[in-house]
């Protein structure tokens, strides 16, 4: 296992929205980057994964937002720095590839000036040397000619250039966690497949800590070592991708997995996880929050939240069941 | 040399805009030299003649040489609403700017002050201040441009609001970057093809208002030539001295329509993703 070298502690993100209602959108989440390891972050869409990752670089409105719980990097709490501070860590300790490449990259700069422009910015190298590394960082991420795609605007290239280029970007600075927000889901899958092989092969040699958040199974599988399953802001399981793969024990992940399809399969139809995830304006301090879906819910799980419990391989999962489900795998 | 060719050929209409624009301020600038006549030097003798060889646009009621006024009225004709969409430009984009990209009290307050001033017929005001303040150019000049500021900025922070949004921007806050650069080296060149179509509609109500003002003899004072006052001078003649309105229109419309075609180009050049290859 590789050295921790973020690690968030009970961390919850609670946004006010305009009628001054409250959204828990993270409730109480705890994980670990660890050096050299890819952590991967589930679960369907508005269960609060992209709010997590923007959380260790503070991307939400100040205004509306407040938290609670640590992020810690270096010794430091990143929830208390200052912008100052923020913005020495950003791009430049940690930094961070968008789902949607097409529209993260400014279309009216040179792709060359927006590589240097962050280089510069934080590197305080000369613009000579800038563009030596930047075309440097182009070449690594597999673009071809990088000499003349250095001058050239986002729209002359494709999809899956523009999504190396935005992984150019963040990897410019040689951070040492990259957090990548669903890189792959805008792109068809050859594409997929070699974004997130040049991932692996540029984790490795930078030894940095890589977080992936996706919806993709698959691509959790393909790359990932720790998995842990998010459902309405909350983590349901965590564990080493293999475990979670065989031996799934909460409900939600077996629903999930279960909702893949699978190569051999004869079922004519695939198995859904009925119902709707909970609103997120509701307290669910006193209850599961999967409760409401899941097929085994009993009494218990609508007026007890159900404590995380850590099995001995480091497999953690909330489940009033959990006993049940121990045996049953 | 080459680009220079290549360019003229994407942008036939823009170039020769450029080249009129450029004679014409060439001649208003040497005025002193091509003027046959004195712009002011009367001859009642020779009043609303027709043009001849003597008098290539004709005279005016006071005989004063048409085409002379002409070069020496662009003098004021083109750098008076430079000057108005200059002051309103310069106000009015960071204003914009920052009133989108903040949003909040900031922008509601400003937004506010905007509609007030826009909910005032900007003659009448400019009248009133120009009035007030004693008329002449340099005032007519500066009340415009107060009262274009919010045409500029009302436009700058609708577009700042739509970029804001843009998932660019908030890539830049990920990598770090302050405030500043944020919305001065990634935002603003995203409003500038709107900026410019604006500011060039504006030279064109610049040129019209300050006309209109001279007309109320608040801007321009006589003798001294301007194409806006020739332009109202001109209506009472119109019947039996039309070359003396036709120049002075001729020439604001000429002017206008190229300043409005330069900045459809320059829109065009300044969007890589428009620019023909």
């Amino acid at each position: 296992m590789g050295e921790n070298i973020l690690d968030i502690n009970h961390l919850s993100v609670t946004f006010q929205n305009e009628g001054g209602k409250a959204i828990h959108a993270v409730r109480d989440v705890n994980f670990a980057l660890k050096r050299g390891k890819v952590f991967g972050l589930v679960g369907e869409s508005g269960c609060g994964k992209s709010v997590t990752v923007k959380t260790i670089l503070q991307l939400h409105d100040k205004k509306i937002t407040s938290y609670d719980g640590e992020i810690t990097y270096d010794d430091q709490n990143i929830l208390n720095m200052s912008e100052k501070e923020l913005s020495k860590l950003r791009g430049n300790h940690i930094s961070m590839i968008f789902q949607d490449s097409m529209t993260s990259l400014n279309p009216l700069i040179k792709i060359g000036d927006q590589i240097t422009e962050v280089i510069i910015r934080h590197q305080k190298l000369s613009k000579a040397e800038a563009k030596k590394r930047a075309i440097q960082i182009m070449a690594d991420v597999g673009i071809t000619s990088p000499e003349m795609r250095f001058k050239q605007y986002p729209h002359e290239f494709s999809g899956g250039m523009q999504q190396r280029i935005m992984i150019a970007i963040a990897l410019a600075c040689e951070p040492t966690i990259l957090l990548a927000d669903e890189p792959t889901t805008a792109l068809d899958v050859t594409i997929q497949a070699q974004i997130l092989k040049l991932l692996r092969n540029i984790k490795d040699k930078n030894n940095m800590a890589l977080l992936m958040i996706t919806h993709d199974l698959g691509v959790v599988a393909n790359i990932c070592d720790e998995v842990a399953v998010m459902y309405a802001g909350t983590i349901v399981e965590y564990a080493d991708v293999k475990t979670l793969f065989q031996k799934p024990l909460h409900p939600y992940t077996q629903g999930l997995l279960k909702a893949m399809p699978q190569p051999g399969m004869n079922k004519s139809r695939l198995e859904v996880i009925e119902g709707q995830p909970p609103k997120l304006v509701k307290s669910l301090a006193n209850q599961c929050p999967f409760a409401a879906r899941c097929k085994y819910a009993m009494e218990k799980c609508f007026t007890m939240k159900p404590q995380e419990v850590v099995m001995g391989d480091g497999h953690r999962v909330s489940c009033h069941r959990v006993n049940v489900l121990k045996e049953e795998v | 040399m080459k680009t220079f060719f290549r360019t003229i050929k994407k942008y036939p209409l823009a170039v020769v805009s450029a080249i009129i624009l450029c004679i014409i301020i060439v001649l208003t600038v040497l005025a002193l030299v091509l003027a046959p006549y004195d712009p002011t030097a009367t001859d009642i003798l020779n009043t609303t003649k027709a043009p001849d060889s003597m008098h290539w646009l004709g005279t005016d009621m006071q005989g004063r040489d048409v085409f002379s006024r002409i070069l020496y009225g662009g003098r004021t004709a083109l750098l008076a609403p430079l000057a108005v969409v200059a002051i309103a430009l310069v106000i009015g984009i960071p204003l914009g700017l920052f009133a989108g990209y903040s949003g909040g009290k900031f922008d509601n307050i400003l937004m506010r002050i905007c509609d007030v001033i826009l909910a005032f017929p900007s003659m009448l005001i400019a009248l009133l201040t120009v009035a007030f303040l004693g008329r002449g150019l340099q005032n007519a000049i500066a009340v415009l441009g107060l009262f274009y500021i919010p045409m500029i900025a009302r436009m700058v922070r609708a577009q700042v609001i739509v970029q804001r949004e843009q998932n660019y921007v908030e890539a830049c806050h990920a990598m770090g970057y302050s405030t500043l650069r944020t919305v001065f080296i990634h935002i603003l060149p995203n409003c500038v093809s709107a900026v410019i179509v604006q500011a060039t509609l504006c030279l064109g109500y610049a040129m019209l208002d300050l006309a209109a003002l001279s007309y109320l003899g608040l801007g321009v004072q006589p003798p001294m030539s301007d194409w806006g006052y020739m332009l109202s001078e001109g209506k009472q003649v119109l019947t039996f001295a039309p070359w003396l309105p036709l120049s002075a229109g001729a020439a604001i419309m000429i002017t206008v329509a190229c300043f409005n075609f330069l900045g459809d180009g320059l829109d065009d050049y300044l969007d890589p993703r428009r620019k023909r290859v």
